[in-house]
């Protein structure tokens, strides 16, 4: 069975949510925000993804504590548009619906930005590492 | 090269000359040391003995092979804000990204290999490129240091110390 995961009482029973619900909406939250071009999962989770798997959890990563939850998010950005910025309003928009949600109290969102994606008739950059210093 | 696998190296060396010597002596028809060896197996107990330093050898060549692996560098970031509500990060390929795309415009530069560090101060970058060689070098070079430090602190909200640059090469003119 699962580890003992945080859960909400009330006078009928406990709820229990799972980390993947959790990163699932975090993951439609941050989606949608102007800017984002995709959330940045790893070649495993690309993979899934073509075999026809959708993954909306993709790109997050959670850790809910019995007090609050974490959300780290890993994310590739639109070229032109200031980081930033996109950054913040990810963070808002992700404390908000995963609050709002699951009801989950959140501390902390943590976006990291991994690519900068230019336009749709180039590739998306996600850097490789011309370091040889 | 640390001190653990320099006594590793030495007992090595050891092993191999004793083997050495052993094959020489074989080759010279002087089968004494592999007597020896036949004489000291003949007992279960010497049997065990060589088993154990047969296993713990295995497990010190597994280790240095081990420790000789490339290791993957870890992801480097930089932090561009922290708050209440958290960290924003942005990783150096991703800079670099930015740092091609700020140079994108500028005629007269190609073969350009960013190079990111970061200083108390903020991030130092450094670009190794090629330029043609009819345009001045000086008015060049600031107007590539200006876009870059711009750039990066509109776009990434980074904190640009240094741009420095060191021109490679020059491109090939067509006349």
């Amino acid at each position: 069975m699962d580890q003992q995961k945080p859960e909400i009482t009330n006078e009928i029973g406990a709820i229990r949510i799972a980390d993947e619900v959790v990163a699932t909406v975090a993951g439609l939250a941050a989606g949608d925000v102007e800017g984002v071009a995709s959330m940045s999962g790893g070649w495993g989770t690309d993979l899934v993804e073509k075999l026809g798997k959708k993954n909306f959890g993709k790109g997050i990563k959670v850790e809910v504590g019995d007090y609050d939850t974490k959300i780290d998010i890993f994310l590739t950005v639109e070229y032109g548009y200031p980081i930033p910025t996109v950054a913040e309003t990810v963070q808002k928009e992700v404390k908000m619906a995963v609050e709002s949600m699951t009801g989950l109290k959140v501390s902390a969102v943590n976006v990291n930005i991994l690519g900068v994606a230019v336009k749709k008739t180039e590739s998306t950059f996600e850097g490789t590492d011309t370091d040889k210093e | 090269m640390s001190a653990a696998l320099r006594w590793v190296l030495f007992l090595y060396n050891l092993l191999f000359l004793a083997l050495a010597g052993m094959c020489l002596a074989a080759a010279i028809n002087r089968p004494e040391p592999l007597g020896y060896l036949q004489a000291a197996l003949a007992t279960p107990e010497n049997r065990l003995i060589f088993g154990v330093v047969a296993l713990l050898l295995l497990g010190l060549t597994l280790a240095v092979f081990a420790s000789m692996l490339p290791k993957k560098p870890g992801l480097q970031q930089v932090v561009i804000k922290q708050s209440l509500q958290g960290e924003i990060a942005i990783t150096i390929p991703a800079i670099k990204v930015l740092i091609m795309r700020a140079i994108k415009p500028i005629e007269g530069v190609r073969d350009i290999k960013p190079h990111v560090s970061q200083s108390v101060e903020g991030l130092v970058i450094k670009l190794h490129m090629a330029i043609n060689p009819e345009l001045s070098v000086p008015d060049l070079s600031q107007q590539i240091q200006s876009a870059v430090k711009q750039y990066l602190q509109d776009i990434g909200g980074l904190q640009v110390a240094e741009v420095r640059l060191l021109v490679d090469d020059f491109l090939a003119t067509g006349r």
